[in-house]
């Protein structure tokens, strides 16, 4: 029972402060907490500047995108950024639906949104 | 080998339907006996045939294309023609020939039957699951659901939506339902073929009066929606993904109903 999210990071070429945050899976109810604290976590280390790939995450709801417009806050209050890649159609439209889009730093592509840090 | 034969009876599971028993090879020169057993039926004003197929041994070009000339005429008056218990071999065959994209193989008369009723008297299928209220079991129960809608023909976009529909309504059940005693949460679905209607019953003290209130207002409109707040996110989406959505409470329930139409 339960569901599973996968979360992996890698180094961003000459951006210390900066990661690139792979998320693979279903983001809801059941996981948000051990997400939440995975990039709380990153960011209290100093890792204020995170690119969010979505390629893999297939599902998002309503309390998933909570903590993705919370680590878009936290980011800008600590001088950082959140942006968002890769997002497939039915992510994005959950996301457009509820008006996040407007609050969300999205890109189409990784490369994108890592050279725009 | 068996020798060729078609017998016409009656369907014991629906009387809108005439079934057709083929025996042994329909060859090319068995297509006359076909056609007229077919106009046969089509002038008692049949226009539901299941054609039986599991003791035939081979079916020619002539024979298929016969099969779709009547599919064709009796798809003209409103009606269908079902292909059942096709072996694999004839079924590869005519895989082969393309006529897959004319007819659906069924293994049986009954799902023969079901699809008609599907398709001609919609009256919806139902299923009810009910589970405890604890959200790790909420994952299951939206991809269960989406599964059926894609199943009954439902886009893949319409089956993203009702697993949202679903996870948000289901995790509202369970985040305000009843916990002493723990209170499962029942999810009754009825599908048809364009529409499908879910109704979320949960015992519950939070959302029983003031709570029912509340969220008859975010639905309303009543209550402005704010994306930065944590609460109403989930029902301001379901709002967006229903073509109907309302809650009431009974006794001691919540009941949530939503309806979301089929995209066409």
């Amino acid at each position: 029972m339960g569901n599973q999210i996968n979360i992996s990071f890698k180094d961003v070429d000459g951006k210390p402060n900066a990661k690139v945050v792979e998320f693979i899976g279903d983001l809801d109810a059941t996981n948000v907490e051990s997400v939440l604290e995975k990039i709380v976590s990153l960011m209290d280390n100093g890792v204020v500047n995170i690119v969010a790939d979505f390629e893999k995450l297939r599902y998002v709801n309503s309390t998933g995108l909570g903590i993705l417009l919370h680590f878009s806050k936290l980011a800008k209050e600590k001088g950082g950024c959140f942006k968002i890649a890769n997002v497939n159609e039915h992510v994005y439209e959950i996301i457009e639906i509820i008006g996040a889009n407007t609050l969300l730093d999205i890109y189409e592509g990784l490369d994108e949104a890592v050279l725009s840090l | 080998m068996r020798d060729f034969g078609v017998i016409k009876e009656k369907c014991s599971l629906s009387e809108a339907l005439q079934v057709f028993h083929f025996k042994g090879n329909l060859n090319a020169d068995r297509v006359h006996e076909i056609e007229e057993s077919f106009a046969g039926a089509l002038a008692d004003n049949q226009n539901f045939i299941v054609a039986e197929m599991s003791e035939v041994d081979f079916i020619s070009s002539p024979v298929l294309g016969e099969l779709m000339g009547c599919k064709r005429r009796l798809t003209e008056r409103g009606g269908n023609l079902y292909l059942v218990g096709l072996n694999t071999e004839n079924r590869n065959k005519l895989r082969l020939m393309g006529a897959e994209k004319i007819f659906e193989f069924l293994p049986t008369i009954r799902s023969a039957v079901l699809k008609y009723r599907w398709e001609n008297e919609d009256k919806g299928d139902e299923i009810t699951v009910t589970i405890p209220p604890a959200l790790n079991f909420v994952p299951e129960m939206r991809s269960l659901f989406s599964g059926v809608a894609l199943q009954k023909g439902y886009s893949k976009r319409d089956a993203f939506r009702i697993e949202t529909i679903i996870d948000e309504l289901c995790n509202n059940a369970v985040e305000h339902g009843a916990r002493t005693p723990p209170q499962p949460v029942q999810v009754v679905c009825r599908i048809f073929r364009f529409h499908l209607e879910f109704s979320i019953i949960n015992r519950n003290a939070a959302t029983g009066g003031d709570g029912v209130a509340e969220i008859q207002k975010r639905i309303s409109g009543g209550a402005p929606f704010d994306l930065n707040e944590r609460r109403g996110r989930g029902i301001e989406l379901v709002k967006m993904l229903c073509a109907e959505f309302s809650v009431s409470s009974e006794n001691d329930k919540t009941i949530v109903k939503v309806i979301k139409k089929k995209e066409v």
